[in-house]
């Protein structure tokens, strides 16, 4: 009787305990999916009628591209402020949008504009950000991308890559044989510039780390050979015309040596180290199989490469100061074209995924494989600079396309750029402002 | 027989005195008593304050006793009768004899009354006296049979209450045990799982989880919600990721106001404790 009074007891302080919590426990298991915001059309203060750029479609196409956001459509929006102090958070908490972004393009000169923008928490009812920047019609866009950059990072805690540039190549048919070209546009497919056309192929192009130069491989002249060319300038030089092959160039993460393909004479291609400055070259592996594409980790520890000494093709990675390579990849028949992501922590190959070439990123650590694009004939991966999406070329009736993807293949966008036979595009690092 | 009533009245005058003064100081008692007494005492007070006075009344009465124990003349009759003279003289003489010896046993007879009544009087008043005595020892007894019955009742009466209260807290205790059971057994319920999965896929739904959370991401966030659901408190407990993170939780749970409401009122918490992590690609 005792005991159960004891019990009973107890149960019931138990239950009094259990009670005096915050009581309903739910588990949310969260999934990713886009943030409604609303882009308030931007104001404009200025001599004429026409504003330079509509800024808030430049943003709101931004955010809607990276597949995080779901803009608010403008005939949506209850009211449309230009400054802060107009913004009714109600208006816009009971649309459930969970942030606002107001501004306006203020003219101070006569190609001299000042953006003035803001982000607002509407839940929070505070200012998450503000900035006025500078801008003339030329740099206009830019700007609009730094706006993007920053409301992205503060509503998804990583940086934005709106403001960061793609290279690619495109295969042209004309009249008298094709052109081929290397392209550099802004990452939205905007801004497109022809850095450099040939008749001959051009191949490879990678940035460097301060991306303002481009490596490349050309075939002018019927012979490969490896030129590092600045964009602003347009100069270039050649770095390496070796017998036989010259491919695949890749930046050290100091930007003074290439990590290169060469076949030498008896076309065997191995990889290679070249000093920029020296010309000289260190041969890394000397495997009678092909081992090429290589590429640095970004501490500049290792170089990562493709090689067939195994029988298909597998990712090895050997120290950046020669050694035994160790192979990286086991999955799968095929695993080629390595890009390590700039955090460091996932490699992207093209891997064959059940007879169709695709996309995949393997975690170093823990060296599990994830495929991301859903293509035949899918090619070069590289990783944006915040490694939180990737760049790669598909195929589509016949021609080569740009798509990107996030890193954890929920997101995928087509990319409406270049002209005829689009391939090989590399993401640039993030610009630095000096 | 003429003296019998010289006699008498003074006894008689006596006695009535004796009542008179008696009756008298009782009554003067009774009047002079009922001023201060509350009326909530009276019985017990009253019934207590006569034996303390009348006692010395009583004690008075063996005054008059020496009165009775007076040694009697009795002697006198027990004198050897004288012989008989001469017829004449003797009969004169036997008749004076006579007459005084007449007179002297009317005499006699007539103290024999009055010391018999005398005594019948003391005797009456002894048995008043005990009589009063013992009415007053009944009601003292009653008194005290009254008290006694008073604390036990107001014994009984605490006890009563007592056990009432105890009763009444036990079934109380009881009472929240069910609610509780209830609570717990309704938590378990079918319809629980269905209020919780309700609120979690309506949060989920509105949860636009930020790029920076990972499958290491974990948020609890206590949320206050009144009965219609209306959210009125969201106060995130521990979130191991960014302010982004933070942000989203945030705004996920506004968005989801109000939270659905459940099919059984009992299942209604006004806190909810929510744990957010990622869905698991696996």
């Amino acid at each position: 009787m005792v005991l159960k009074r004891i019990g009973f007891l107890l149960l019931a302080s138990f239950a009094m305990a259990s009670a005096a919590n915050a009581d309903l426990v739910i588990d949310v298991q969260g999934v990713s999916q886009p943030t409604p915001v609303a882009i308030v059309p931007f104001g404009w203060e200025g001599d004429s009628p026409n504003v330079p750029l509509d800024v808030a479609t430049v943003i709101k196409n931004d955010l809607r591209r990276s597949g995080r956001f779901a803009p608010t459509d403008e005939n949506d929006m209850l009211q449309k402020p230009t400054d802060g102090v107009d913004v009714d958070f109600t208006d816009w908490s009971i649309l459930g949008v969970e942030a606002v972004v107001v501004g306006k393009v203020i003219q101070t000169g006569a190609n001299a504009y000042t953006l003035q923008f803001q982000l607002f928490d509407t839940f929070r009812r505070e200012q998450l950000v503000g900035y006025q920047m500078p801008a003339s019609r030329g740099t206009m866009r830019r700007a609009a991308h730094m706006v993007a950059d920053m409301i992205y990072e503060k509503l998804t805690g990583i940086k934005g890559v709106f403001g960061t540039k793609v290279a690619y190549i495109t295969a042209e048919e004309q009249p008298d044989g094709r052109l081929y070209s290397l392209v550099v546009s802004d990452q939205d497919g905007e801004n497109e510039n022809t850095v450099m056309e040939s008749k001959d192929p051009i191949m490879s192009p990678a940035w460097s780390p301060d991306s303002r130069q481009i490596a490349y491989v050309s075939f002018e002249g019927s012979r490969s050979s490896i030129f590092v060319q600045t964009l602003r300038s347009g100069n270039r030089f050649q770095v390496s015309d070796a017998p036989g092959i010259n491919g695949a160039p890749a930046f050290s993460p100091d930007g003074r040596k290439l990590v290169i393909t060469l076949g030498g004479v008896e076309g065997n291609p191995d990889i290679y180290v070249l000093d920029i400055r020296t010309r000289q070259t260190k041969r890394l592996t000397t495997h009678r199989a092909i081992d090429t594409e290589g590429t640095w980790s970004p501490d500049g520890k290792y170089i990562y490469f493709t090689s067939d000494r195994a029988g298909g093709p597998q990712v090895y990675r050997i120290s950046a100061d020669g050694g035994t390579p160790e192979r990286i990849t086991f999955e799968g028949s095929y695993n080629a074209r390595p890009r390590l992501s700039p955090d460091g922590t996932r490699l992207a190959m093209v891997h064959n995924d059940r007879g169709n070439y695709r996309i995949a990123v393997m975690n170093i650590e823990r060296r599990d494989l994830l495929v991301l694009s859903t293509g035949r004939q899918d090619e070069s991966p590289s990783f944006a600079p915040n490694s939180d999406s990737l760049i790669y070329a598909t195929r589509q009736g016949g021609d080569g396309v740009l798509e990107t993807v996030s890193a954890d293949g929920l997101i995928r966008q087509k990319m409406a750029s270049g002209q005829g036979d689009v391939r090989e595009p590399v993401w640039s690092p993030f610009p630095r402002f000096q | 027989m003429a003296q019998v009533p010289e006699n008498f009245v003074p006894v008689s005058m006596a006695v009535v005195l004796h009542v008179a003064l008696f009756g008298s100081m009782l009554v003067a008692f009774d009047w002079a008593r009922p001023a201060p007494i509350t009326p909530m005492a009276i019985q017990a007070t009253l019934v207590t304050e006569i034996p303390e006075v009348a006692p010395p009344v009583v004690e008075e009465l063996p005054k008059p006793d020496p009165v009775i124990e007076e040694p009697e003349p009795e002697p006198i009759i027990d004198e050897p009768e004288p012989e008989p003279d001469n017829s004449e003289e003797l009969r004169l003489q036997a008749e004076e004899e006579k007459r005084i010896q007449d007179a002297f046993i009317e005499k006699e007879r007539l103290e024999k009354i009055r010391k018999q009544e005398e005594a019948n009087r003391i005797k009456r008043e002894r048995e008043e006296a005990q009589r009063k005595k013992d009415e007053e020892a009944r009601k003292e007894r009653e008194r005290q049979e009254a008290e006694r019955k008073r604390q036990e009742d107001i014994q009984r009466q605490r006890e009563e209450n007592e056990r009432l209260r105890k009763e009444l807290e036990a079934e109380q205790r009881q009472a929240e045990l069910d609610a509780e059971e209830r609570r717990f057994a309704t938590r378990n319920s079918a319809a629980m799982s269905a209020y919780q999965f309700a609120i979690g896929q309506k949060i989920r739904r509105n949860w636009a989880v930020p790029a920076s959370a990972n499958s290491e991401t974990r948020c609890t966030v206590l949320v206050t919600q009144l009965p219609g659901g209306d959210i009125v408190g969201v106060n995130i407990r521990t979130c191991n990721g960014d302010d982004a993170v933070k942000r989203s939780v945030e705004a996920a749970i506004r968005r989801s106001s109000p939270l659905p409401e459940p099919s059984d009122p009992d299942l209604f918490d006004r806190n909810l404790t929510l744990n957010l992590t990622l869905e698991r690609d696996d």
